[in-house]
C-alpha cells in the first residue's frame, strides 16, 4: 500500500489540501463558539452540528475548485474555493447545516456531472442523478413564500385605506393598487441582489444575528475588476450567465426577500468573479494596480482578524441576547 | 450666452419648479417641526432685538434647541419674517425660493461639468421635478441653503479656471458661506477644494494669483468658524450625531459596555475601533442601496412600508445607463463626478442612524446629472431600434414616468401628511392656539412635552411653539427669569413639565 506523503502531491492536490484544511479549520472555529448553544433553541431549520460543517465544508469548496478549473482556470478555481472556505456567509450556513448549503451541494454535484470531464458516461449520469436527488431533498428553498410577508399586505391595506378616505380615491385606484405595490417591492428587492452592500457588508445579517460580512470588504475591488472579465466571456458563456440569474429567484421570492440563506446558492458566482479579479490584479504590474492591491490586502487581513475576534467574543453574546428570534430565511 | 430656446425652456422649468415648491407651502409638510419653529423664532428675535432667543448678539452659531445651528439660514429668514410675518410661509419661504432659483443655477453648473446643452437641459428637467429637491425646498431647514451656497461656490470655482478674478472672490465667499450654512459642507467643502485643485492643477497653475486670492479669502472668512469649532460649541451637533453614537453600533455590534469586561485578549481587534471602521464602510455603501435611492429614502412614509426614494423609480434604467456610460466612455470631468459623490456621502456616512436624505443632499446634483446622462443614452439606444420597438420603448417609458409622478403626488399629498404628521408635531399648533385664546382664564398653564402615540420617544418643545405662535416679545423672553432645570421649564404663565396622568395612556 502506497503511503501518501505531502512531498508526493502535485500542485493541484496541494492547493486542494490547503483549501480543505482552511475550510474545516474555520468552520471548526465558528462551531467552537456557537456550539455551546443548544440546537433545540433554534428553529428546526438550523441545527449546529457536525455533519453540516464536515460535509459542506469539505465537498462544496472541492467542487467549486473542480468546476472552476474545468471552466475557467486552475487559479480562478483555487481562489473561488479558498473564498468559499473563508467566507463567514458560507461558513455560518454550513456550520448550521443549512438546507441552502445542501441545495448548493446538489447544484455543484449536478453541474459537475454536466461538464464534459474525461470520465465514463455512467459516472457522469450518476453524478447528475445524485445532484438531482440532493436538489429534490432540499427543494424547500424554492418555495414561493413572498406572499406570506405580512408587511406587504399591511402596507397595501394601510395605503388603500388612506387613499379611500382622501379626495383622490379614484386616482388612487389607478395609480396605487396591490399589483403596483408588489411590482415595486419586487423591483427594489431584485436590485438589492446587485448592490455591493449586500455581499461585502453585514447589511443583511447572516442567519438573522451575525454581523460578520458575507465576504470580506477588501474583495470588493477584485470583484469589480472581475465583473469586466464576465463581459468579455459573454459570447463563450452567455447561456451559463443567463442561467446564473435564475439562482437569484429563491432569494427573491422568499418571505423576507432578500434572504442571505437562499442567496448562498449564488455565492460561487461571486467567488469566481473575485477569482477573475484577483488573477487580473496579480498579472497586471501597473503601479496603481499594485498600490490598490496592497491597500485592499491590508484591509482583508485587518478585517479577517476583526471577524475572528468578533466571532470569538461578540457573536455568542449576540446569539444569547437574541435567542434567534428571527431567522433570515 | 444662452439661446432663446434654452431661455424659454428654463423659464418654463422655473415656473413648474416654482409651482411644485410654493403651492400649499404652509400646509404641506403638515405642520412646522421643532427645528422650523425654533429657526423662525430666532429670526424673529434677531429682527426685533439683534439678538437670538437666548440674548446672544448676532451669533455665528445659534444655540437653538441645544444643537448650535449654522447661522446663514436663520439670517436669511429675517427678511422673510419681516415681510410675511412670523408664520409657516415665512419660515419655509427662503428654502422654496432658493430651491426654485436652483433650477437655472443647476443648468449652468451641469453645462459647466458636462459641456453639453443636451445633458444639462435633461438633467435640469429632472431637477425641477425631483421629489428629493422639492421636499427639501418645502421645509424650513438649513439643507437647501447649504446646497445652494455650495453649488454657487462650485460653479464659481469652475468659472475661476477660465474667467476673471471676481469668480475667485465669488467662489471663496460662497464656499465659505456653505460652511456656515449646514453641517455636511463643513467636511465636504474643504476636501472638495483640495481635490478640485489636484484634478485641475494644470489649469490652475497658470492662474496662481487668482488661486491665491481664492484661498486667502476663503481662509479669512472661515477663521471664525474654525475658532468656534475648536474652542466653542460649534462642534456640538457633529458630536451629537457622530457615528460612535449610533444605537445599532453601540448596542448590537460593539457592545460598548462589554468592552470593559475582559474582552481584551486580542486587544486592538476587540476594542471596537476597527469594528467602527468597517461599520462606517457599511454605512457608506448603504447609501447606494436601491431601497434608499428608489424606494423609501425620503422617509415620507412609515419605515418598513413603501414610499418615495431620493430618485424616482423611472430613473432606475437611466441611472444605470448613465453610470455605464460614465464608466465606459470618455466624459468631461468624470473623475470629479465620482469624487463629488464620494465626498458628498462622507459626512452622511459618518453620522448615526439610517441613511438620511438631508445629510446626503450634496450628492443630489451628481446623481441627477448621471440620470440625465442616462436619459440621453436611453433615447440614443431607442433611436437605433426599429420604429415599432422605438414606439414601444418610448410609450412604456412615458407611461412609467407619468405613473411615477402621479404616485409621488399621492405620497406627498395623501400618505405623507397622515403617516408623518406626528414627526412634524402635528396638533401642537392647534393646542397652542387654544391655550393662547384661553390664557387669561388661568394662572398657570402646564404643557406635558411627552406627546403622541410614539411618545416619549418624540422630543417635543412646546415652549418654542408658544413663543412662535404668540409672537412672544423677544425682549421680554430674553430678560425673563426662566425657572427650570432639565425636567421643568417656566416662563410667563407656562410651565413645561411631565404630568402624572394617573396611569392613563396618552
Amino acid at each position: 500500500m502506497t503511503r501518501i506523503r505531502i512531498s508526493n502531491l502535485n500542485k493541484v492536490e496541494l492547493w486542494l489540501l490547503l483549501v480543505v484544511i482552511t475550510s474545516l479549520l474555520f468552520r471548526a472555529y465558528v462551531l467552537k463558539y456557537l456550539y455551546p448553544f443548544p440546537s433545540e433553541e433554534i428553529l428546526t431549520i438550523y441545527k449546529f452540528n457536525l455533519w453540516g460543517f464536515v460535509v459542506f465544508g469539505l465537498l462544496n469548496p472541492l467542487l467549486i475548485l473542480v468546476i472552476g478549473r474545468r471552466i475557467f482556470s486552475l487559479k480562478v478555481g483555487i481562489i473561488a474555493a479558498f473564498l468559499y472556505s473563508i467566507s463567514p456567509w458560507t461558513t455560518y450556513l454550513d456550520v448550521a447545516g443549512s438546507i441552502a448549503s445542501l441545495f448548493l451541494l446538489g447544484l455543484l454535484v449536478g453541474f459537475t456531472g454536466i461538464l464534459k470531464f474525461k470520465r465514463s458516461l455512467l459516472f457522469r449520469v450518476m453524478l447528475i442523478f445524485l445532484g438531482f436527488m440532493i436538489l429534490l431533498s432540499s427543494s424547500d428553498i424554492l418555495k414561493f413564500t413572498i406572499f406570506k410577508n405580512v408587511g406587504i399586505i399591511n402596507t397595501v391595506n394601510q395605503f388603500r385605506g388612506e387613499m379611500n378616505d382622501s379626495s383622490y380615491a379614484l386616482l388612487g385606484k389607478i395609480v396605487e393598487n396591490r399589483y403596483v405595490y408588489i411590482l415595486q417591492y419586487f423591483s427594489i428587492n431584485f436590485l438589492r441582489h446587485f448592490t455591493p452592500a449586500t455581499y461585502f457588508t453585514p447589511e443583511n445579517k447572516i442567519m438573522g444575528f451575525s454581523f460578520s460580512p458575507p465576504i470580506l470588504f477588501g474583495f470588493l475591488f477584485p470583484f469589480i475588476i472581475g465583473l469586466k472579465s464576465w463581459f468579455s466571456l459573454w459570447k463563450k458563456y452567455g447561456l451559463i450567465l443567463f442561467l446564473i440569474f435564475l439562482l437569484f429567484i429563491p432569494s427573491l421570492v422568499s418571505e423576507n426577500s432578500l434572504s442571505m440563506s437562499r442567496l448562498v446558492i449564488f455565492s460561487p458566482v461571486i467567488f469566481y468573479t473575485i477569482g477573475f479579479g484577483v488573477d487580473k490584479i496579480l498579472t497586471t504590474p501597473h503601479k496603481y494596480m499594485v498600490l490598490l492591491k496592497n491597500i485592499f490586502l491590508v484591509l482583508i487581513i485587518l478585517q479577517a482578524l476583526v471577524v475572528l475576534s468578533d466571532i470569538a467574543f461578540r457573536e455568542p453574546v449576540r446569539i444569547d441576547m437574541l435567542r434567534f428570534p428571527m431567522l433570515n430565511r | 450666452m444662452i439661446t432663446k430656446k434654452v431661455f424659454l425652456i428654463l423659464l418654463f422649468l422655473i415656473l413648474i419648479g416654482g409651482l411644485t415648491r410654493f403651492v400649499g407651502l404652509e400646509k404641506n409638510p403638515p405642520s412646522l417641526n421643532i427645528d422650523e419653529v425654533s429657526n423662525g423664532y430666532d429670526a424673529y428675535s434677531i429682527l426685533k432685538t439683534d439678538k437670538d432667543q437666548y440674548g446672544n448678539f448676532l451669533p455665528l452659531s445659534f444655540k437653538s434647541l441645544g444643537d448650535y445651528k449654522p447661522p446663514v439660514f436663520i439670517y436669511l429668514l429675517v427678511p422673510s419674517v419681516a415681510v410675511f410675518g412670523l408664520n409657516e410661509f415665512s419660515v419655509r419661504f427662503p428654502s422654496a425660493f432658493l430651491g426654485t432659483l436652483s433650477i437655472p443655477l443647476f443648468y449652468f453648473l451641469f453645462l459647466q461639468i458636462s459641456k453639453s446643452k443636451r445633458y444639462a437641459l435633461i438633467s435640469t428637467i429632472l431637477l425641477s421635478i425631483s421629489a428629493w429637491h422639492i421636499f427639501i425646498s418645502r421645509v424650513g431647514w438649513d439643507y437647501m441653503t447649504g446646497l445652494f451656497m455650495t453649488m454657487v461656490g462650485i460653479y464659481s470655482l469652475f468659472k475661476m479656471k477660465e474667467g476673471r478674478w471676481y469668480w475667485a472672490l465669488a467662489a471663496s465667499i460662497f464656499l465659505a458661506l456653505s460652511v456656515y450654512s449646514y453641517q455636511a459642507p463643513r467636511l465636504f467643502t474643504p476636501l472638495f477644494i483640495l481635490f478640485f485643485i489636484k484634478v485641475y492643477w494644470n489649469d490652475l497653475k497658470n492662474r496662481k494669483r487668482k488661486l491665491t486670492l481664492f484661498i486667502i479669502t476663503f481662509l479669512i472668512i472661515i477663521i471664525p468658524f474654525i475658532f468656534s469649532f475648536l474652542f466653542g460649541l460649534d462642534k456640538t451637533r457633529a458630536q451629537m450625531t457622530f457615528i460612535t453614537k449610533d444605537i445599532e453600533f453601540v448596542r448590537n455590534i460593539a457592545f460598548t459596555p462589554l468592552n470593559n469586561e475582559g474582552m481584551n485578549r486580542f486587544n486592538i481587534f476587540t476594542n471596537g475601533t476597527f469594528l467602527l471602521f468597517f461599520y462606517w464602510i457599511r454605512k457608506f455603501l448603504a447609501y447606494l442601496q436601491p431601497t434608499f435611492l428608489f424606494s423609501t429614502g425620503l422617509s415620507l412614509t412609515r419605515s418598513g412600508t413603501l414610499g418615495l426614494g431620493v430618485m424616482y423609480l423611472f430613473e432606475i434604467p437611466p441611472f444605470i445607463l448613465g453610470l455605464v456610460k460614465l464608466l465606459k466612455d470618455p466624459f468631461p470631468n468624470k473623475n470629479l463626478i465620482f469624487i463629488w459623490i464620494f465626498l458628498g456621502l462622507l459626512p452622511a456616512s459618518l453620522t448615526q442612524n439610517e441613511q438620511h436624505y438631508g445629510r446626503s443632499l450634496l450628492i443630489l446634483p451628481m446623481v441627477i446629472l448621471i440620470s440625465g446622462i442616462g436619459v440621453v443614452s436611453f433615447f440614443q439606444i431607442l433611436n437605433n431600434l426599429r420604429s415599432i420597438f422605438r414606439f414601444i420603448g418610448i410609450s412604456f417609458f412615458s407611461i412609467l414616468v407619468v405613473w411615477n409622478l402621479l404616485y409621488a403626488f399621492l405620497i406627498f399629498s395623501v400618505h405623507f401628511p397622515i403617516q408623518r404628521e406626528e414627526d412634524f408635531m402635528g396638533g401642537t399648533k392647534t393646542a397652542v392656539l387654544y391655550v393662547l385664546d384661553h390664557k387669561n382664564q388661568y394662572d398657570e398653564i402646564v404643557f406635558d412635552p411627552v406627546r403622541g402615540i410614539q411618545g416619549p420617544y418624540i422630543v417635543s418643545v412646546p415652549d418654542e411653539y408658544i413663543l412662535f405662535y404668540s409672537n412672544y416679545a423677544p425682549t421680554l423672553y430674553q430678560e425673563e427669569l426662566k425657572v427650570g432645570n432639565k425636567s421643568v421649564f417656566r416662563f410667563d404663565k407656562f410651565t413645561i413639565r411631565g404630568i402624572d396622568w394617573g396611569g392613563r395612556s396618552l
